[in-house]
């Protein structure tokens, strides 16, 4: 299978329809989504937000083939995943959907490019080494190739995550607090990258963040409160972000 | 994958290194077994093959079976075996194509120091082996290494460890126990067999024929086994034949490789006896092992959990994980079989020093390195950690991604409700089938059961064993009570781990709880069957002169001298001794349970023929000394009573006359004792006796043997036991080690709130022994219940708990707590606290 960018007929790079993710039962029960629909286009940067509890991590997740839903529909691209077993999943995140974590993205006992190649690697396809080069330079890591994660900063641990999620030239690019562990400068840092995938690779961006300067890169924010959708801007300002997560967590 | 799994283990490596130490021990003890063994019999039949090689033919007493087989020195031609008929060397001598015959006498005897025996035995006892010296050097397996061959009475030749251990060299004079109160000699040559110093673990004193002969008291021509070598040029085959043709009745031919055979397995004996006992260890080893493994694993891949989230998010499949995992384990399994190999090649060369110095006569165990024993180790120790590893691998490899994007809960903090449910079953339908069948097909699938059922609720009793000494410790302070409750937040894992306890303990219990009811009982029946309190035999004659003496001791009630003359029955020399007395007989515990003797007419009486019990009108085929065959009918079972046995088969003094020409002769005497001084009487005996060639056996001399017997069995399956015991300790270190690691921000928090250092430390200290308890209380439980099934199942009466030995257990257990907890006691206090509560 290449690894090339393939533009869903929908538009949309990941899409939820009536998901609800629901833990426990009875009294104990937790509906950790309640009833979401939503859709993620293709070509465009969003940043899902909320007050802790809210489910966007969760709703994040089951978009992105990391969990299930207790009921609901999930798409990547024209794929439904709804059904898909755990082998599966896997197969179709390895390559078609780049994951960047808050802080435990790499494996600790192998060097930085080994972990960029990490998931061609297992998913038994060659890359396209031209736009691997392009993309370890964009990203200024060239030199830290052979470095084990402990020998990195943490801004340079967060670069070489965005550098294999980039690898395979995915779909979806899916970042979780990807910038909650660093400083004001790396964090920049890795805003701008993110966004340059977006711009000049036409990527689809979808961050969970509860920082309104990083939502304040996106082109669409989308709001959560309870497990639902409660508000969604486009191409917000920071001021209007803080105004709107206040409103939600009154 | 492999460059993963390879780091992965040098990253854990300190986690392996207790796995690697485990799967070696098994292993070694495997190995070190298989190339002991092999070493032994291959050397001991390879002497065979030397000393023996010039024998083309030999000429046995007939059997009805393959191989009467036996101990004792040097097999087929020894002590116990009967003599060929009147004639038989003549014909082998006058048959066309013998070079030379050897005719075998062997008998017993002992050596007298100043009226004492003197024992150079390497298994107890005080006799040494008497054989008349084979003038043919071909067929003669003992040779001279320093002097020469007996050449007239009055000289022997001693084997080389006898002429060390009694400084009795060329020379020296020395007496052997005889029917005329010891007999001199001048020891003139020194023999050895091949390359070891003695053929006959009890040593061997050689001397001329006719002199062994008058001595033993048989005719010069009598001899138990010929060794018959061929001229040159004639073919085994044509003299194995011709032998045939010429031999009397009553006897066997044997070709050159039969009799070598024969040989080595009499010879095999006592490796035949190492070998189970160190394999039983490897393996026994190994499956404790299994659990160590398994445990070790499953935290390895616990503490690994976020790392194997992300792999499963970005990359792996499910099945490349568990790939992954098992190949981790099969890398370590191979390196801790090779390092077992290793300390296994060290052990055998260890064990064989040790033997050497014990001085067994046994040949210095030529130990090679076989490709055979290597590969079957090096497969069996991988084989069992891969076993092992398969369901953590498994569960490894079913970690969901979403793992990694949080401090997820960690697994397992359920109770499983099914194997729970399961094992209750099993615990209780396993312990009532056991406890209440007695037979086997109950009583085996019951223990199965009962087994799985301990094993598998494993973490029910965790939490059971959490609120419990949570409440008992309500007031013992916090940190107890906490390490309390620690115990029922990760049930399966605690459960895992207790689990390689109680394996130990159990079987620790097992067989010393059983194995004392059984010894009790058995010391118990076998007293009650001993009546006369002493027993005197001989083979060759028990002086009358030694019976007045004992007739005239204080305290001895009456002896009842038995006069036998030999025949030969299924290959073996047996006796038939007259019965002039049914009275006195009764009194020493010779009774008719089946006939009387009354009615004995010209049958026999007798408890056994051959290895089974006498029957009724059983027609049993006797050989003479003449070589023919006569059937005599078993009109009179006796009870059973050790005495019985001793005395072998009974028949009037007519019947006993008609089977042998020449006068029958003393050979077993019962005394009876008053009972007050019955040993001290015992000890009398045996000095009167000790320079007369005959054997004094007290009443509860058997009941010693087999108590010490059991004694001895059970202190060393318990001492190989406990190895297990020190492997499951591991399984408690990793644990708590992993239980550290995966609360120290908790352990921060107590930290920062106010607990003290040591205060931690009793805590971990608590978890740990409370884990030891769990496993002790189960282990020991399901083994004293195991072992009074058992009993009741064998019917074995009394069952009699060795209390004092099981305390110990016990203690052996908890203290195996204490230690476990050492390490991570130390590990934990290093943690400070700003560190533990950062990420």
């Amino acid at each position: 299978m290449s690894a090339t960018q393939a533009v869903p007929t929908t538009g949309y790079a990941a899409r939820v329809y009536d998901a609800y993710k629901v833990y426990g039962e009875g009294e104990t029960e937790v509906r950790a989504l309640d009833g979401v629909t939503v859709g993620f286009r293709t070509g465009s940067f969003t940043a899902v937000m909320g007050p802790s509890g809210s489910g966007k991590s969760t709703l994040v997740q089951c978009a992105a083939g990391l969990d299930h839903l207790t009921w609901g529909r999930a798409f990547i691209g024209d794929t439904e995943i709804t059904t898909m077993d755990a082998t599966e999943l896997t197969e179709l995140r390895r390559t078609r959907i780049g994951f960047v974590f808050q802080s435990f993205n790499l494996l600790p006992s192998i060097d930085a490019e080994a972990n960029i190649r990490l998931p061609a690697k297992l998913a038994g396809v060659a890359l396209d080494e031209d736009h691997l080069r392009e993309v370890i330079d964009t990203l200024g890591i060239a030199d830290r190739l052979g470095h084990r994660p402990a020998e990195l900063s943490g801004g340079q641990r967060q670069r070489v995550a965005v550098a294999r999620a980039l690898s395979m030239r995915p779909e979806l690019l899916i970042g979780d607090e990807p910038t909650g562990n660093l400083d004001a400068r790396s964090s920049g840092e890795v805003l701008d990258h993110l966004r340059r995938a977006v711009d000049t690779w036409g990527q689809t961006v979808v961050i969970v963040t509860h920082d309104p300067v990083a939502a304040g890169r996106a082109d669409d924010v989308v709001f959560l409160a309870d497990g639902r959708i409660v508000d969604a801007l486009q191409r917000p300002g920071t001021a209007a972000i803080v105004d709107r997560l206040k409103s939600l967590t009154r | 994958m492999w460059t993963l799994a390879a780091n992965n283990i040098r990253a854990s490596f300190g986690r392996f290194l207790a796995t690697i130490l485990a799967i070696a021990t098994g292993v070694a003890f495997l190995t070190a077994g298989s190339m002991l063994t092999d070493a032994i019999s291959r050397s001991l039949g390879g002497e065979v093959d030397v000393q023996f090689a010039a024998v083309d033919a030999a000429v046995v007493p007939a059997t009805s079976e393959e191989g009467s087989g036996g101990f004792g020195s040097g097999g087929g031609g020894g002590v116990g075996a009967s003599s060929l008929p009147d004639g038989t060397l003549d014909a082998v001598e006058s048959t066309p194509g013998v070079a030379a015959a050897a005719a075998e006498l062997v008998s017993v005897t002992s050596l007298l120091r100043d009226g004492e025996r003197i024992s150079s035995s390497s298994f107890g006892g005080d006799g040494i082996v008497l054989r008349a010296w084979v003038d043919d050097d071909a067929l003669n397996p003992l040779e001279i290494v320093e002097g020469r061959a007996p050449r007239a009475p009055g000289e022997v030749a001693i084997d080389r460890t006898t002429a060390l251990d009694e400084d009795l060299g060329v020379g020296a004079t020395l007496r052997m126990s005889s029917a005329e109160r010891g007999t001199s000699a001048e020891v003139v040559g020194v023999t050895a067999y091949g390359t070891i110093d003695r053929i006959d673990p009890n040593g061997t004193v050689s001397l001329t024929r006719d002199w062994a002969a008058s001595l033993i008291g048989v005719d010069p021509g009598s001899t138990s086994r010929i060794l018959i070598r061929a001229d040159d040029g004639v073919d085994g085959g044509r003299l194995v034949a011709a032998l045939r043709e010429s031999v009397p009745g009553g006897t066997e031919v044997l070709t050159g490789a039969e009799l070598r055979e024969e040989e080595k397995s009499a010879s095999a004996g006592f490796a035949s006896i190492l070998s189970p006992i160190v394999t039983g260890f490897g393996v026994l080893s190994l499956l404790v092992c299994a659990f160590v493994i398994s445990n070790t694993f499953a935290v390895v891949i616990a503490q690994r959990r976020r790392e194997l989230a992300l792999l499963r998010a970005v990359a792996a499949t499910p099945k490349q994980v568990r790939r992954a995992l098992l190949l981790e384990g099969l890398l370590v399994g191979l390196a801790g079989s090779v390092a077992g190999l290793a300390v296994g090649i060290g052990l055998s060369f260890g064990f064989a020093a040790i033997l050497e110095a014990l001085d067994l006569g046994l040949p210095p165990a030529r130990l090679t390195v076989d490709p055979v024993t290597l590969g079957i180790g090096l497969a069996v120790g991988t084989f069992v950690t891969v076993a092992s590893v398969l369901l953590p691998a498994f569960r490894g490899g079913r970690t969901a991604p979403v793992a990694a994007m949080r401090e997820a809960a960690v697994e397992g903090t359920q109770v499983p409700r099914v194997r729970t449910i399961a094992s209750l079953v099993l615990l209780v339908g396993g312990a009532i089938a056991a406890g209440v069948g007695s037979q086997w097909w109950l009583l085996v699938p019951g223990v199965f059961a009962l087994a799985l059922g301990v094993l598998g609720i494993g973490p029910a009793a965790a939490v059971l064993a959490a609120r419990a000494g949570s409440a008992a410790f309500r007031h013992l302070g916090v940190p107890r009570r906490l390490a309390a409750e620690n115990l029922g937040r990760h049930p399966r894992r605690t459960s895992s781990t207790t689990n390689a306890l109680i394996v130990g303990l159990f079987l620790v219990t097992v067989v010393t709880v059983s194995g004392t009811s059984v010894k009790t009982w058995a010391v118990e029946e076998i007293n009650k069957l001993a009546s006369a309190d002493v027993t005197i035999v001989s083979l060759t004659e028990v002086p009358d002169d030694l019976i007045d003496q004992i007739g005239a001791l204080d305290g001895v009630e009456e002896v009842a001298p038995l006069r036998s003359v030999p025949v030969s029955l299924d290959g073996q020399a047996a006796q038939v001794a007259a019965v002039d007395d049914p009275q006195r007989l009764a009194r020493l515990g010779i009774r008719a349970a089946e006939g009387s003797f009354d009615r004995i007419g010209d049958g026999i009486a007798a408890l056994v023929i051959g290895q089974q019990p006498a029957v009724l009108g059983q027609r049993v085929p006797v050989v003479l000394a003449d070589g023919s065959t006569r059937e005599l009918e078993v009109t009179v079972v006796l009870e059973g009573t050790i005495d019985a046995a001793f005395v072998g088969i009974l028949a009037s003094p007519e019947t006993v006359g008609s089977l042998n020409s020449e006068t029958p002769r003393v050979r077993t005497a019962l005394v009876g004792t008053t009972d007050a001084r019955a040993s001290a009487i015992a000890d009398t005996i045996e000095d009167l006796a000790a320079p007369f060639n005959v054997f004094v056996i007290s009443g509860n001399f058997f009941g010693q043997i087999v108590g010490s017997v059991f004694d001895f069995l059970i202190s060393s399956v318990n001492a190989l036991l406990s190895i297990s015991v020190i492997v499951a300790l591991i399984g408690i270190v990793n644990t708590l080690s992993l239980s550290i690691f995966e609360r120290r921000r908790e352990l921060g928090l107590l930290r920062a709130v106010g607990m003290t250092r040591r205060e931690v430390r009793r805590m971990v200290r608590t978890e740990s022994v409370l884990m030891a308890v769990q496993g002790t209380v189960l282990g020991i439980g399901a083994g004293t219940y195991l072992s009074w099934a058992l009993m009741k199942a064998a019917d074995v009466g009394g069952f009699d708990v060795p209390w004092a030995r099981v305390g110990l257990i016990a203690m052996v257990g908890i203290a195996a707590g204490l230690l476990a907890s050492a390490l991570p006691t130390w590990r934990v206090t290093r943690l400070e606290v700003v560190e533990a509560m950062a990420e």
